[in-house]
């Protein structure tokens, strides 16, 4: 069940050029977290920018909890002036997350830029298993402080695939695909193109899939209905779907990606 | 009552709500969603998601666009329809202590008279809203709010199939706001409500294409307060029935204004995405108000600004 936080800041940095890591003290939001649900946080008290932005859980450790952002317009830009000390205003945890027990199957991540973060939490959850992560990003720096540096740390199995060739492969994550084992059970989060590659191979080879989703949000609590993504319902009509609150982890098959 | 004691009961055509602080439709969806930050009990209504004869899908994405203070939405009334929202969600609304109003919308007059006979058949509904003033949606919705004798004809075919109080929802998207007003509460209101959002659009410049895929889409937030309440103070002082007030309404500030401009009551909306506890922290702040300038009932506020 999601509540209302002020949390205080511990500490927020920019890791890598335009990505910040926010460290939050919160002991029971830490405590209610679920791997792939997200924080809803109010930027500024002003009523501009109006909008909460919905921020996914990078890593929770200790009664802290991470929070791995992009710059990317005024949210954001505001957040990566957020200083150790403030309070800052959270909703959360918000959404369904992955189903972190993937049974007897082998856990896969597959990570694209920032969308890496919310795997690092997942990983926290899958330690001690044997984890592969197929991870793609511009460059080897982007791909680390993007939560490749964390995965690494917890002695995941890391294939890269960068833009510039300077770790791993050059090239895009969804060239690593034949790399998951029939058995495996793929955790993706990234861009959309990525997601959709992914999915389809899922599909097509029948490997399990969970997708995570990102959507412009009002509400974040389902309310609203203005985050919508394709689904399918149980008899296979195309039907819309709240990121939000049905998300914004979906199984693959739940997702109507015609 | 206790002496200090604040009476925060208001009377909104029929319906005795125990403060007067509610929920705007479309952003409070079933009740559920907000549960966890607000206890519904502790509300004088809430006003549940938009409600047609038949399924609604709603319109394409992209649906929303943030905007100073504000946003553009253009949900298109994506609703289960009367059957599932009578077999899934009332069932849940009946349980909760507060009073329920339902909202309804239609392509036609025959419509919204079969949604109200309906929900006055169903029974655990305190009142319809009748939405005539969507700006979202092809057909119905804001043709029938914007010329009189068609807003008329709804709220009549609205009040000979229910006994529920009759709220109709105004569109602010008009020349002359109290002529819709006159025209409704002559066919049977018991209040109204406004104000619906106001018609916008956002462009964005990389693409060179609308941000909303319908293109048009409705205001809503802070951005709309100053319009939203000089239409409550100017419909209040047209009509003889109540005015729920609502749009932009974030804080007790700005509720207590709405009531002051002739609102009986007020609607968050927009608001609770921003902030979930709002209607709960209005409620106190509008008590607190009373209290510190020596208010025994919240009805005083009402119209209190009129010249």
């Amino acid at each position: 069940m999601a509540e209302l936080f002020q949390a205080r800041v511990l500490r927020n940095s920019e890791v890598c050029p335009g990505i910040f890591n926010l460290v939050l003290e919160e002991v029971r939001l830490a405590a209610l977290a679920q791997p792939g649900q997200f924080l809803n946080i109010r930027v500024s008290a002003a009523n501009s920018p109006l909008l909460r932005r919905p921020l996914s859980i990078h890593w929770v450790e200790e009664g802290r909890v991470e929070i791995l952002f992009q710059v990317v317009g005024q949210g954001t830009e505001i957040l990566a002036r957020v200083r150790t000390g403030e309070m800052l205003d959270v909703q959360g945890p918000l959404g369904r997350g992955f189903d972190p027990d993937p049974g007897d199957r082998t856990p896969v991540l597959v990570g694209g830029g920032i969308g890496i973060a919310p795997l690092g939490f997942l990983a926290q959850h899958l330690e001690g298993r044997k984890v592969l992560a197929l991870l793609g990003a511009r460059n080897r720096e982007v791909l680390g402080c993007s939560g490749g540096t964390r995965l690494d740390g917890l002695g995941v199995a890391i294939r890269a695939a960068t833009d510039d060739g300077s770790l791993g492969q050059q090239g895009l994550v969804t060239e690593l695909l034949s790399e998951v084992p029939a058995n495996g059970l793929i955790y993706a989060c990234g861009p959309g193109p990525m997601l959709r590659a992914v999915a389809r191979y899922a599909l097509e080879k029948g490997i399990r899939c969970q997708v995570s989703l990102e959507e412009h949000m009002g509400c974040g609590v389902g309310a609203c209905l203005g985050c919508m993504c394709r689904g399918l319902s149980a008899a296979g009509e195309s039907v819309y779907k709240r990121v939000c609150a049905d998300g914004p982890v979906f199984d693959a098959r739940e997702v109507d990606w015609r | 009552m206790k002496s200090g004691e604040v009476n925060l009961s208001v009377n909104l055509g029929g319906l005795e709500l125990r403060n007067p602080v509610t929920t705007c439709s479309g952003t409070y969806g079933f009740g559920e969603e907000y549960a966890p930050y607000a206890d519904p009990a502790q509300l004088g209504a809430i006003a549940v998601k938009g409600l047609t004869r038949e399924v609604r899908q709603g319109n394409p994405m992209p649906r929303l666009a943030e905007t100073p203070s504000g946003m553009l939405n253009s949900i298109g009334l994506q609703n289960p329809g009367i059957d599932e929202f009578e077999a899934r969600y009332l069932p849940e609304l009946r349980k909760l202590d507060t009073k329920v109003l339902a909202n309804i919308a239609g392509n036609s007059v025959e419509d919204y008279a079969y949604v109200s006979s309906r929900l006055e058949e169903a029974g655990g509904i305190a009142g319809i809203e009748v939405n005539i003033s969507c700006p979202n949606v092809k057909h119905g919705g804001i043709q029938f709010g914007t010329d009189p004798k068609m807003a008329a004809q709804v709220t009549r075919a609205v009040r000979e199939n229910t006994m529920l109080p009759v709220i109709v929802k105004l569109s602010p998207n008009v020349t002359d706001i109290t002529e819709i007003a006159r025209a409704v509460v002559d066919a049977g209101a018991d209040a109204v409500s406004l104000i619906n959002t106001i018609l916008g659009m956002a462009i964005d410049i990389r693409s060179r294409r609308p941000v909303l895929a319908n293109i048009l889409g409705g205001l809503s937030g802070p951005a709309v307060k100053p319009v939203a309440l000089r239409m409550v103070w100017q419909v209040s002082q047209a009509v003889k029935v109540p005015v729920l007030g609502m749009g932009g309404i974030l804080t007790a500030t700005d509720a207590i204004e709405f009531m002051l401009a002739g609102a009986t009551a007020v609607a968050v909306g927009t608001g609770n995405f921003v902030n979930p506890r709002a209607p709960l922290e209005i409620v106190a702040g509008i008590e607190e108000y009373c209290r510190a300038n020596g208010i025994r009932e919240v009805k005083e506020l009402i119209g209190a600004a009129w010249l």
